[in-house]
């Protein structure tokens, strides 16, 4: 009985090894968070940032525009890294006249100034055609493809004259330079995972999700039972 | 045996009941939202037909910060536009009601207010003030150091969309003078 007892103890002792030292780290790790700034440091490991959903910050549209990159997420509406304004509808393309960026969504025309600010939104109440459809430059006038036909303007975008052209170099979409990309993700997710994160996570077993709560219970089962047979196998052995 | 047929009947009459509630009420907050009339037919209306050309008031400087004390933050945009006949000024504003932004059209004549509509509400609650009855206490108010001369009565559950429409009211009022 006490062979058998023994052999279970050594295996389960040999199991759960690495599981004590995980805890015994961290724990340590967590006792002194404040001491060693574990929330103040943080990870940007990119299969971490993966597991923690913090990647894959992807923009409905993105537009390079004027040495500005234009893109938007739901209805917010980005200059590089900088949350502008708002529009329910999404941005279908995008010019610059004068320093200024144009931006076209299906009812309204964005204006963007040279420094990256929102200055206004113009609609049809303003004059701007509705059900646009893109928006392109011809001789350095904008033009704007709608439901019902292009139209011509001047950089004051006020009075529109319906026209039919050819060669207007319309608005193309372009894809997010790198740089702003990391910026993007920042600004969504912050600076990463703090290590204080990560270390409780791998201390309570959140980092496996649920799998590892259900982990750690079993290891903490385990430990009952290493401390209860070595227990009265201590106790039997004095006999 | 009788009285446990008599008890499942209530109950289920009950639970018809409570359901009957809360569809009601989901239905109503869903009917709450909306855009109630185009910023184009509202200046159609006010204008009768006849809209001018708009203009603009560019936002710098000391204006800015009148601006932020009007509406305690920061406005979003470097212009506001505007439509002008004689002494009449249009303004189709937007402001935060709770966490969307609520769309008013106010019209200034002679620095009072003729008039102030909800051109589109797209909170799930306070669109009580979009009715007439609310939006007609703002009639023939003025401006007095930058606050509306005469106060305006609350809504019930809606207090922050009748914060917003006090702050625009007072903007209109205080960018119409810069038209005059």
């Amino acid at each position: 009985m006490n062979g058998m007892l023994r052999s279970w103890h050594r295996s389960i002792g040999i199991i759960i090894t690495l599981f004590v030292l995980i805890l015994s780290v961290t724990g340590i790790l967590l006792n002194h968070t404040e001491d060693w700034e574990l929330d103040q440091h943080h990870l940007t490991w990119p299969w971490l940032l993966d597991h923690y959903g913090l990647s894959n910050v992807e923009a409905d549209v993105a537009y390079s525009l004027n040495d500005k990159v234009i893109t938007q997420f739901d209805d917010e509406v980005f200059v590089n890294d900088n949350p502008v304004t708002t529009n329910l509808n999404q941005i279908i393309g995008g010019i610059t006249i004068d320093d200024i960026t144009i931006l076209a969504s299906t009812n309204e025309l964005l204006l963007i100034s040279p420094d990256g600010e929102f200055i206004e939104k113009m609609s049809a109440s303003a004059g701007v055609p509705e059900q646009i459809q893109n928006i392109g430059l011809f001789h350095g006038e904008p033009v704007l493809q709608t439901r019902n036909g292009m139209w011509r303007s001047d950089y004051m975008l006020e009075d529109w004259e319906k026209i039919s052209l050819q060669g207007v170099s319309w608005s193309i979409q372009s894809t997010v330079p790198s740089d702003i990309q990391k910026q993007l993700d920042s600004h969504f997710y912050g600076e990463g995972v703090s290590i204080e994160r990560f270390v409780l996570d791998l201390h309570n077993g959140h980092i496996l999700n649920g799998i590892g709560v259900w982990l750690l219970d079993v290891v903490a089962v385990l430990l009952i039972l290493i401390s209860v047979s070595g227990l009265w196998m201590w106790s039997r052995s004095g006999k | 045996m009788k009285q446990a047929m008599l008890n499942r009947h209530n109950l289920r009459n009950s639970i018809c009941l409570v359901m009957s509630l809360v569809l009601f009420f989901i239905a109503f907050s869903v009917e709450a939202r909306g855009v109630y009339q185009t910023p184009e037919d509202f200046l159609a209306e006010t204008f009768e037909q006849d809209v001018p050309k708009s203009k603009v008031i560019w936002i710098k400087g000391d204006l800015r910060k009148v601006i932020t004390d009007i509406l305690g933050h920061k406005y979003q945009g470097l212009r506001i536009r505007y439509w002008q006949k004689q002494q009449r000024t249009a303004w189709i504003l937007d402001e935060i009601g709770k966490e969307e932004p609520i769309t008013f059209g106010i019209v200034i004549n002679a620095d009072k207010i003729e008039r102030v509509k909800v051109l589109a509400f797209r909170e799930s609650r306070g669109s009580e003030i979009r009715h007439r009855a609310f939006t007609q206490q703002f009639k023939d108010i003025g401006l007095q150091e930058m606050k509306l001369d005469r106060h305006i009565d609350g809504v019930s559950g809606a207090t922050m969309s009748v914060s917003a429409m006090t702050a625009v009211a007072t903007l209109a009022l205080y960018l119409a003078t810069l038209t005059s």
